[in-house]
């Protein structure tokens, strides 16, 4: 009997091919964008807070603290004034202080930016859950004159270890200000992780004041001065109390930022926008779920005979409402399951081109909590479409269905 | 003696829901076991009613009703479902057929809600499909397994017959079943149904207000003569 009902529900299925199709795809091309726009804006969330952690302090010179990250962290917004190489030791060696990395920011290769370290960078600079940087090939540099590509850098220009790259003096792609004389070699890339390090040229600080240094200088390239330095503590609960020690620091106005603090700050910015996309996205959603439901009312009201019929060869009322809901049930969760294909399937296929356009990398791609929502709320609505004009057909006195046929 | 009649309604009162000006009276009609009576009368004349209260859609508030033995008024709308699919066998005027099944899965639909005829028809599936090719071919419809909607109206009504007929239900119920079609299908049609419905012995009630195939039936029942549409 249930098999019979099956049966005949797929059958009446099979022979409205085009409907029947059409409103899978309208609930799949929904269910496919809402899941994939969730997707990427967790993952554009999570990437961006996750770009620099471990870190406890980003100190400057005294600027915004949102313009430190900025700069320091995303390579974007005005330059920094530069802090002295003193002040740098004096809080490399304070005792409360566990590292502290230097950054020198200001030149350029075809338009990525360089940035001059030590081997601490490689050591202390943690992204995502606590991951480090990781070399793909090569190794960090062993004298002035070598660099390490972020994984993008290397792939857009198709450098490869032993290749000789020119820095630019400031940021443009295109700069006359060319340290022409004094070209590096690439000794490293690091692997790819979806922070702007991949965009990255790094290099030693030494490098970094060789090809600054006047001609004739001597050759001692010990940094005069950094644009700002990541600090490490050696315990938590003293990170607030050194970051006021270093903002009211008296020998040099200073800017020490907590990253964390100043990365959700700089993403409650962004916010607004991020609610107005997920609005979007659920509103197309329900439009495609009032499709739905349009479709399968309509094709329902059609079907007046077809349910006389059954009626007259003695299907009870809960026989038809049964056929009704089997049938929108095939079709939304076919509909669910084709959104959800197309949904990872897409993301899959469109990860590189994410990661290699956007920087972004989508962790956590695995179906979850919000697909199984997603599905329950498809599933209801398929289930009240198919009930509303079933409970009609269960009240419809079989009269009016066998008079419906005059 | 009820037991005798296919189907009997004696003093039926009938008033249509929201419309209490007037009730459908009934007296007597009733339908014997392999007897065909053609029941004819004007549209409004209460034609749908009785189909409607035989086929247990419509709940009379008084009287009495039977099918084969068994009363109707008064019982559950889904125990007078039961008594439809098991004892009368329905055809409607026109697109009798659900166009996604073959011709003999139409007519083994009527075996699907219905225990009692399924068993009639011999039980087994290949007694079933047996019993389905039989009665299709007496009706002459050959080709039982090629879409229904490729079939003529005529053709389709003919199928329609032989759901009705199929596990030898003990009353037939057919609402002008030849209104769609020309006169040499609607004679073909009477012609194979009613030695049909009088080789399995079972009652069959036809509406029509086609007075041309009287002579056809055992007895004419014209219906202003045994009911009437009163005033409260």
């Amino acid at each position: 009997m249930t098999f019979a009902l099956i049966t005949l529900a797929l059958k009446s299925l099979a022979a409205r091919k085009a409907p029947v199709l059409l409103s899978l795809l309208a609930i799949a091309l929904s269910v496919g964008l809402l899941v994939s726009t969730e997707k990427v804006r967790g993952g554009v969330r999570a990437g961006f807070e996750n770009t620099i952690t471990g870190t406890d302090l980003v100190v400057s010179a005294r600027t915004g603290p949102l313009n430190v990250v900025l700069y320091t962290v995303f390579r974007l917004g005005d330059p920094l004034q530069t802090v002295s190489w003193d002040t740098f030791q004096l809080v490399a060696n304070h005792r409360d202080v566990a590292w502290a990395v230097p950054i020198s920011l200001g030149d350029s290769h075809q338009g990525y930016r360089v940035l001059g370290t030590d081997d601490g960078y490689v050591e202390h600079y943690r992204y995502g859950e606590d991951q480090n940087l990781s070399f793909s090939e090569g190794d960090w540099v062993q004298d002035p004159k070598g660099a390490v590509l972020g994984a993008e850098v290397a792939r857009a220009l198709g450098y490869q270890i032993g290749d000789s790259i020119i820095l630019s003096h400031g940021i443009v792609s295109a700069s006359f200000a060319d340290h022409a004389e004094d070209p590096f070699t690439i000794v490293g890339i690091f692997a790819p992780t979806g922070t702007p390090v991949d965009r990255t040229v790094h290099v030693s600080l030494e490098g970094i004041e060789a090809i600054h240094r006047p001609p004739g200088a001597s050759d001692n390239l010990e940094p005069q001065m950094v644009t700002a330095f990541l600090v490490g503590m050696k315990s938590r609960p003293t990170v607030l109390r050194f970051q006021r020690v270093l903002n009211t620091y008296q020998d040099e106005p200073l800017t020490a930022v907590i990253p964390g603090v100043a990365l959700s700050r700089l993403w409650s910015i962004i916010s607004p926008i991020e609610g107005l996309l997920r609005g979007i996205t659920i509103v197309v959603f329900l439009v495609g779920m009032i499709g739905l439901s349009t479709t399968l009312l309509a094709s329902l009201a059609g079907r007046q005979r077809e349910m006389a019929v059954l009626r007259s060869v003695g299907a009870k009322p809960r026989a038809l409402l049964a056929i009704l809901i089997i049938e929108t049930t095939i079709t939304s969760v076919g509909g669910v399951v084709l959104g959800l294909v197309l949904a990872y399937g897409g993301l899959f296929a469109l990860g590189p081109w994410l990661r290699s356009t956007f920087g972004l990398v989508l962790q956590n791609t695995s179906p979850g909590g919000f697909d199984a929502a997603v599905f329950l709320s498809v599933l209801t609505v398929g289930l009240v479409a198919g009930l509303v004009p079933g409970i009609a057909a269960y009240r419809q006195g079989l009269n009016e269905s066998l008079s419906s046929g005059a | 003696m009820a037991v005798d009649h296919a189907c009997s309604l004696d003093s039926v009162h009938f008033a249509y829901r929201g419309e209490a000006a007037e009730r459908f009276v009934l007296d007597h009609l009733a339908v014997e076991r392999g007897e065909a009576v053609l029941l004819t009368g004007k549209s409004g004349s209460g034609k749908s009613t009785i189909l409607g209260l035989l086929c247990g859609v419509l709940a009379s508030s008084s009287g009495s009703i039977t099918v084969a033995g068994h009363t109707i008024n008064g019982q559950s709308g889904s125990r007078r479902d039961r008594i439809r699919a098991d004892h009368i066998g329905y055809i409607f005027q026109r697109a009798n057929l659900l166009p996604y099944l073959s011709p003999s899965e139409n007519v083994l639909l009527a075996g699907q809600f219905s225990k009692a005829r399924s068993q009639a028809a011999g039980g087994s599936r290949e007694a079933r499909h047996a019993h389905v090719e039989d009665i299709l071919a007496r009706l002459g419809i050959g080709d039982i397994d090629r879409a229904s909607s490729m079939l003529s109206v005529g053709q389709q009504q003919r199928v329609a017959a032989a759901r009705a007929l199929f596990g030898a239900p003990d009353l037939l119920v057919a609402d002008e079943p030849t209104a769609a079609l020309d006169n040499t299908n609607r004679d073909r049609f009477f012609e194979l149904f009613l030695t049909e419905a009088k080789r399995t012995g079972a009652g069959l009630l036809v509406v029509s207000h086609d007075m041309s195939v009287v002579p056809l039936f055992d007895r004419h029942v014209e219906l202003t003569s045994v009911s009437r549409w009163e005033k409260p």
